[in-house]
């Protein structure tokens, strides 16, 4: 099986060698089928050898900085650093990223999409929105296999905005919504008042977790859904303390979020009541007062400072501050071209896709592959922030197309 | 181009001659697509050789026909209204929804958003007919807010669990399918042209001429017999109407639109480029729509200093040209005169 | 009543904080005209002034908020030189696309000097009390201490001292005022200063309350334009009372029935208000002389 691995406690990138090493015990649940189309049986690939392919064009649809308030520097952050890295160890440029400076709003991103395409790109890394996902017919008539750093259940097969050629680099929102539930049944919590959000993309994965936590015993004991751009909580915390809610599955980001917060700890209820914050919480918890930091945990794809140190001291050293889950994505994004054309020995676009369709890499965040339903992420954790710093508090593994929890 | 015996008196010839104009620009506009595909210009519209190209052209031609629909509420009514947008919006969700599940052809799903905006925007207008400048301006707001709050929440308008609207259909005329960009271009030219004519028919109407007067002074057209609130009714009717054609047109080109499409920032940008074309010009909407969506394309180099920048352009671009863009157009034909 | 008191008080908070900026944006369009659209980011930029000097400088609030207030002021100067003064006697409509470009170009760079994480600053009363079983946060207290306080300022000034005198007179008849002898140039400095100021006021306010983003003061905008619509641009009282209306419909009544549109609320009520008086429930006809 030709796998590139990424060994913890190696040097900082376990390629050529180091990779060869790492593959001779595969870790548990590589056995997809899929991968066994290679030539090699059980070695692993240098990456370095898909140089032979010819160049590697990564173009990253990057935010323009500035829009959004948050998460700009992490995704682009992300796949340079893996750039770099691949790079330096192969002694020779072998993959490069061009970026185009897409706005966050949806009315120009048709063109900043056929624009990525027009390059002639190896592989197109998306933007982390899911509002894109409805541009996916774009990337099935562009023919340049897509990855994006977002999870949106529409794009997985069978679903509207689905495309052979776009693949979710995270966990979808609804797969988030049954992580919330089983954590809150698993944790112990008894009472629990749900604060979903109204996106244009629906109610986030809120409602996912409803019928688990009834499964578990939970009492629901009411549910709200406010605006992206809600700023007075005032109404759920009167009910929370009321009801006297022990846990609060908090589907906001990013702003309201922090009120919520705010609002809960201003009414005494901190560390009375648990707050279960939604994926990239991690990006804006330190605006939260210590207090409220300890009544928080939220959801992430991973916790790269725990699962992956080099990589993140690498980030850390880089870019001054700690790698998120977001840049870990797109850090895995270029390894995964990079080995999917190492794999298939062509920078074909027809070809890469079938490598990323093959694909069985253990990046920073997960071990990523496809069972067929374009999901690539299959793992979950919960992080808290207590101390300043981000814990891996526990993990859940999905199935594996990517839609539900393992076993439940 | 005949002497004018006493320019003063004389409306410009352009003005006299408005349907050669409009033919003159539309057929300029037909034919830089249809040859700039083949010749690889490159120039002031980007390169439409490429479908990136032909996509921005699109979203030019789009802005441009709701900037110009515009042009007839704020230019000649003097009615600034940030309901623009939401009425294009209203057009891209009731199109699709009358579109969606039926056999209807776009153009029924057009009509219908027509019809629609039609009603809302007179039972709209009806109901502020007094209100003046900023309270009409801030009720629109309200308005705008309103209808995005529907669009989000009214499940039915999209046909799904989110709000987004995907898959719209794609538009097919009497057998031709345009389904290509290239085609979507000469679709929205045509209605850029068919506005642009009710623009030059409305202007030379007396509807115009009452519109005008009771902008520039209500108080002497109420003296006059001239009912101060019709006119302005009208227009904005009107206006916000063709609004909605041009959210259908969105709606079925790029078969994809969600309510933040419709929100405050495409009413605010209608409003910029209006004033960046030229608030006084029927073409303005058609020179500010290009300037604002060209522009900002060749800014984005400069990462985070972009939106510095952009401001900063259109701040400097009010103090040289406070008339707008076509300011430069007059100057030029001025100085060709001399 | 638990609920009523919370819910009351978080519409009170509401309310007199779109008044405040209500107030500035007022002070503004009777003195120039002007509707400025970068209030909202004017607002954004309080906070973060006071973020730079409490979080970032450890000072004290007192000396930063005088400080940020200053600051202010001259922010509200500078942006009046470099960017309105050269369009005096424009059209109303170009002026309002300069502030636009303003607005842009403040957020971006706010954005550029801050970062674009969310933030927090901490309340300088940080307490609470219990008030018939609701949660008192100290902070809203303040909030709406400090803004009623300095908008009977406001009103005061404008009643009683020449300054006011001259604002009143412009917005009466700007021809007449400028012949005699109003100077419509200091007028318009000091105007735009002022109204900045009030902005940064607001900023610093609701800083506290939740997380401080580019955004902030964005949505602040949009209820004091209806605060200012409704109350009738003619009178700070007006706009007061409009101000703490919508807060209060869209919080207490929005609090219990059809809650998941209570942001709707604000809007309806402001257009079935123009319908009614066009000029504002507390307006004059067109030359409002109070203000």
């Amino acid at each position: 099986m030709r796998m590139f691995t990424m060994a913890a406690g190696a040097a900082v990138l376990s390629l050529g060698v180091a990779t060869a090493a790492g593959a001779t015990t595969p870790p548990a649940g590589t056995t997809a089928g899929t991968a066994a189309a290679g030539t090699g049986a059980a070695a692993a690939v240098d990456l370095c050898s898909a140089a032979a392919a010819g160049p590697i064009t990564i173009v990253h649809l990057t935010d323009v900085k500035g829009e959004s308030p948050t998460a700009i520097d992490d995704f682009s952050n992300g796949s340079a650093l893996a750039a770099k890295q691949i790079n330096e160890q192969c002694g020779k440029e072998i993959v490069k990223v061009e970026r185009i400076a897409t706005d966050f709003s949806a009315e120009a991103f048709e063109t900043n999409v056929l624009k990525a395409q027009e390059m002639k790109p190896t592989v197109i890394i998306g933007q982390g929105s899911s509002s894109q996902m409805s541009k996916n017919s774009l990337v099935t008539d562009g023919g340049i296999p897509t990855l994006w750093p977002v999870g949106t259940a529409s794009a997985l097969k069978g679903g509207e905005n689905y495309s052979e050629l776009s693949w979710m680099l995270r966990v979808v929102n609804d797969t988030q919504g049954q992580v919330w539930g089983k954590y809150v049944v698993d944790a112990g919590f008894k009472k629990a008042w749900m604060e979903c959000v109204t996106t244009q993309l629906g109610v986030s994965g809120c409602g996912a977790a409803e019928p688990i936590l009834k499964a578990g015993g939970v009492e629901v004991i009411g549910r709200s859904d406010s605006a992206t751009d809600a700023t007075d909580f005032t109404n759920s915390v009167t009910t929370i303390k009321d009801k006297g809610a022990d846990v609060v599955v908090l589907a906001q980001f990013p702003r309201p979020t922090l009120a919520f917060a705010k609002a809960v700890e201003d009414n005494g209820l901190a560390g009375k009541v648990k707050l279960i914050g939604s994926t990239s919480t991690e990006l804006i918890y330190q605006a939260l007062s210590p207090a409220a930091q300890g009544s928080m945990v939220a959801l992430a794809d991973c916790n790269p400072p725990t699962d992956a140190p080099d990589v993140a001291a690498a980030y850390q050293a880089a870019y001054q501050k700690g790698m998120t889950s977001l840049a870990a994505v797109t850090y895995d994004a270029v390894f995964m071209t990079v080995d999917a054309v190492a794999r298939e020995g062509s920078t074909d676009p027809k070809k890469v896709a079938e490598g990323i369709a093959s694909t069985h890499l253990k990046g920073v965040c997960q071990t990523y592959s496809d069972s067929g339903s374009h999901a690539l992420a299959h793992h979950m954790v919960v992080t808290s922030f207590g101390g300043g710093k981000v814990t891996t508090e526990k993990s859940y593994d999905l199935d594996a197309d990517g839609k539900a929890l393992a076993g439940g | 181009m005949p002497p004018a015996s006493d320019p003063a008196l004389r409306p410009p010839a352009w003005r006299q001659h408005h349907y050669l104009a409009i033919g003159a620009v539309v057929g300029a506009i037909a034919l830089y697509v249809q040859f700039g595909q083949y010749l690889h210009l490159p120039g002031l519209f980007g390169s439409i050789h490429k479908q990136s190209g032909l996509s921005a052209f699109n979203e030019w031609l789009l802005l441009a026909g709701l900037t110009t629909s515009f042009y007839l509420v704020f230019g000649l009514a003097g009615r600034f209204a940030f309901s623009m947008a939401a009425f294009y919006g209203l057009g891209a969700y009731v199109s699709h929804w009358a579109t969606r599940t039926s056999r209807h052809n776009f153009l029924v799903g057009t009509l219908a958003a027509m019809v629609i905006a039609v009603l809302l925007a007179t039972a709209f207008a009806v109901l502020v007919r007094k209100a003046h400048h900023f309270y009409f301006a801030v009720a629109t707001l309200g308005l705008s807010e309103v209808l995005l709050l529907l669009f989000q929440r009214v499940r039915r308008l999209s046909g799904k669990s989110s709000a987004e609207i995907g898959n719209a259909k794609k538009i097919d005329l009497f057998g031709w399918a345009a389904h290509t960009r290239y085609r979507h271009v000469w679709v929205i030219l045509a209605a850029l042209a068919l506005v642009l004519v009710v623009v030059a028919a409305v202007e030379r109407s007396a509807l115009a001429r009452r519109a005008v007067a009771t902008r520039d002074n209500p108080t002497v057209a109420e003296t006059l017999g001239i009912d101060s609130t019709r006119p302005g009714i009208t227009l904005f009717v009107l206006g916000s109407a063709l609004a909605a054609m041009f959210g259908s047109l969105f709606v079925h080109t790029r078969s994809v639109g969600t309510p933040e499409t419709f929100g405050l920032k495409l009413g605010i940008a209608v409003f910029v480029a209006l004033i960046l074309g030229g608030l006084h010009s029927m073409w303005g909407g058609l020179i500010g729509a290009w300037f604002y969506t060209y522009i900002p394309q060749y800014l984005t180099g400069l990462q985070q200093w972009t939106q510095v920048i952009w401001g900063a352009v259109l701040v400097l671009v009010m103090i040289v040209l406070p008339e707008g863009l076509v300011g430069v157009f007059r100057w030029l034909r001025h100085r060709i005169r001399r | 009543m638990a609920r009523f008191v919370a819910l009351f008080l978080s519409g009170m908070t509401d309310g007199v904080v779109a008044a405040l900026a209500a107030v500035g944006l007022l002070v503004l369009n009777k003195a120039t005209g002007i509707v400025n659209f970068a209030h909202g980011d004017l607002i954004t930029l309080g906070a973060y002034l006071g973020i730079w000097l409490i979080n970032g400088h450890g000072w004290g609030y007192v000396p930063a908020v005088t400080v940020s207030l200053v600051l202010m002021f001259a922010v509200g100067v500078v942006m009046e030189r470099v960017s309105l003064a050269p369009l005096r006697g424009k059209s109303v409509h170009v002026v309002v696309i300069a502030t636009l470009g303003l607005a842009l170009a403040l957020r971006s760079l706010v954005g550029i000097w801050q970062g674009t994480d969310p933030k927090r600053l901490e309340s300088p009363v940080p307490g609470r009390s219990t008030v018939f079983g609701a949660t008192v946060t100290h902070h809203r207290l303040l909030i709406i201490a400090v803004a009623l306080v300095v908008l009977v300022a406001v009103m005061g000034f404008f009643a009683r001292t020449s300054w006011g005198r001259q604002v009143r007179a412009v917005a009466a008849d700007r021809v007449m005022a400028q012949l005699a002898g109003v100077r419509a140039g200091t007028l318009s400095m000091a105007a735009f200063g002022f109204s900045a100021a009030l902005a940064g006021l607001c900023g610093l306010l609701v800083a506290p309350l939740g997380a401080i983003d580019l955004n902030l003061g964005f949505g602040i905008m949009l209820n004091s334009f209806a605060a200012m619509v409704i109350g009738g641009s003619g009178s700070v009282g007006g706009v007061v009372i409009a101000g703490v209306g919508i807060g209060l419909i869209e919080r207490v009544i929005g609090g219990y029935v059809l809650t998941d549109y209570s942001e709707a609320f604000p809007f309806v009520v402001m257009i079935l208000a123009i319908a009614l008086r066009p000029q504002g429930l507390f307006g004059q006809r067109e030359h409002a002389a109070r203000l």
